[in-house]
């Protein structure tokens, strides 16, 4: 061990450690690690910082600084690109081939020569199948498949950027249908690349979900553009939500290769938004011919039983008006057997009574005559008994008056006036008591021929 | 939220209904006009959902804030 005595400084430290790697490590290493961080800086060079965590855990175990320079660089990261068909970006493991480089000021850090992006596929690959296992197990990867899809999904929410081709197209193709079927489309605007998006579809998947009960259906959409960076859509993150949404999801995010997670938790994967606003407007196609058909057979239906009806009316009829009419024969004549029968019993009945009618009158006759004849006889008889009667009852009578008369004639008191004696009158009235009369009266003597008037002087 | 009030696939079913039961000879022919107007009269809704903006629909889907996170 070296002592104070034998210091050196730190350049000739370093410039010692980065001889000795410099020997140690002459070569070119194939290295797996995992992008932390990314930067280019403005003269076109890339600044890894890479990273391994513990399998499996979080925690960091291992990392270098690695660089790439500015001509590698852009062929590195298109070729990378292309074939992985990911983002060069943090997250991803990569494999490398690097040299070793230690500078005395910039410490230890990794050359980037190359890159083999089927490692990364390979690795991606397996995190997709890893994210499917688990949403699986999770029992969610179904659930958006189970939702039901509106007979006729007008109402539709577009999770999309406002600017991407795809939205445009999406919009124009639905709206526009030259059929004149009426869609509500209403956009959402997410980051639709990039880690970003992940975070940014989810806030607009809950954005809608305030809707849900307005909406039929979700649809995710991009244009074809890039044909990297869907990565984002193999998230688990973004696939669980996808999954459990309430509305059925479409996704039509413009790729031909294999389906995201997100295309296969989707209710429905299409491939362009166009294919999207197809499916959709077939739907009411649909709808519109079953309608049309259910329209066109209810007619044909109704008037078959019409007509049915009028045929079994028609048969009814020639079926039973000749039965009716040989009733109405029967009955008739019968009838007029009848009436026949009748008149004639009626006419016999009604001679008989004649008959009979007239022999009682005739009898009838016959006795009144003896009657009447009877009762004048007796009526004769009588007159001449009251008449004989009469005469005699009369005579009576006369015998009677005369001898009455004579009595009369002889009390007549002219009679007796005749004989000399007279009658007095007092106030006109015959005068029979002197003791009715006063001194002074006026008195009548009324004899055979005159009258004679006095006064009393004295009565006696 | 208003949820659809009418809703399509109850009315295709009672249609599809009545459609059966005409072809199944179940109706007479006192029914037939009440079911036949009942039946169009529900295609005449479905196609006028179909075909025809609707006012209030249109105000909801105007009136939504799209709140970006």
């Amino acid at each position: 061990m070296k002592g104070p005595e034998n210091t050196i400084t730190l350049l000739e430290l370093n410039q010692a450690i980065r001889f000795e790697i410099k020997e140690a490590f002459a070569d070119s290493y194939w290295v797996v690690a995992e992008i932390s961080e990314v930067k280019e800086n403005r003269s076109g060079h890339c600044y890894l910082e890479l990273i391994e965590k513990k399998e499996g855990k979080e925690y960091i175990v291992a990392k270098a600084r690695a660089t790439v320079w500015a001509a590698k660089w852009l062929h590195l990261r298109n070729y990378f690109e292309t074939t992985a068909r990911h983002a060069f970006s943090s997250g991803i493991k990569v494999m490398l081939l690097v040299t070793v480089e230690f500078h005395e000021l910039y410490g230890l850090s990794l050359n980037v020569l190359d890159i083999d992006p089927v490692y990364t596929l390979g690795d991606l690959m397996k995190q997709k199948q890893e994210t499917i296992l688990r949403l699986k197990q999770e029992g969610v990867f179904h659930m958006n498949k189970e939702t039901d899809i509106s007979l006729i999904p007008q109402r539709i929410a577009v999770i999309s950027s406002e600017t991407a081709a795809g939205y445009g197209d999406f919009v124009d193709q639905l709206c526009n249908n030259s059929t004149g079927y009426k869609f509500y489309v209403r956009l959402f605007p997410a980051i639709m690349q990039g880690e970003d998006a992940i975070t940014s579809i989810i806030s607009a998947l809950e954005s809608i979900y305030r809707y849900e009960a307005f909406f039929d259906l979700v649809v995710i959409i991009r244009g074809g553009g890039s044909k990297t960076d869907l990565s984002c859509f193999d998230s688990y993150r973004l696939a669980y939500h996808v999954a459990q949404y309430p509305l059925p999801v479409i996704t039509g995010i413009g790729h031909e290769q294999d389906d995201t997670v997100t295309d296969m938790v989707a209710h429905t994967r299409l491939k362009t938004p166009t294919a999207v606003a197809s499916f959709i407007y077939e739907k009411l196609d649909a709808f519109d011919a079953h309608i049309e058909q259910l329209s066109q057979n209810i007619r044909v239906n109704a008037l078959e039983l019409l007509s049915g009806q009028h045929i079994r009316l028609a048969a009814l009829l020639s079926a039973t008006a000749p039965v009716i009419r040989l009733e109405l024969q029967k009955n008739s004549n019968q009838l007029n057997l009848q009436t026949g029968t009748l008149k004639n019993i009626v006419s016999k009945l009604l001679m008989k009574y004649h008959k009979q009618t007239d022999t009682f009158i005739s009898a009838t006759k016959h006795q009144a005559f003896v009657i009447i004849e009877r009762q004048a006889a007796r009526n004769a008889q009588f007159e001449k008994l009251l008449n004989i009667g009469a005469s005699y009852f009369i005579d009576k009578e006369e015998e009677k008056i005369a001898k009455l008369e004579q009595i009369t004639g002889l009390l007549n008191p002219q009679h007796v006036l005749d004989r000399g004696y007279s009658i007095t009158l007092l106030d006109g009235k015959a005068l029979t008591d002197a003791r009715q009369t006063q001194d002074g009266d006026l008195i009548e003597t009324v004899l055979k021929n005159g009258k004679i008037n006095s006064v009393i002087k004295k009565h006696i | 939220m208003a949820k659809k009030e009418f809703s399509y696939s109850a009315s295709v079913k009672e249609i599809e209904r009545i459609l059966e039961k005409l072809e199944d000879g179940q109706l007479d022919v006192d029914e037939l006009s009440a079911n036949v107007k009942k039946a169009s009269e529900l295609i005449k809704l479905c196609r006028e959902k179909l075909y025809h903006t609707e006012k209030e629909v249109e105000d909801i889907l105007k009136g939504m804030s799209e709140g970006q996170g």
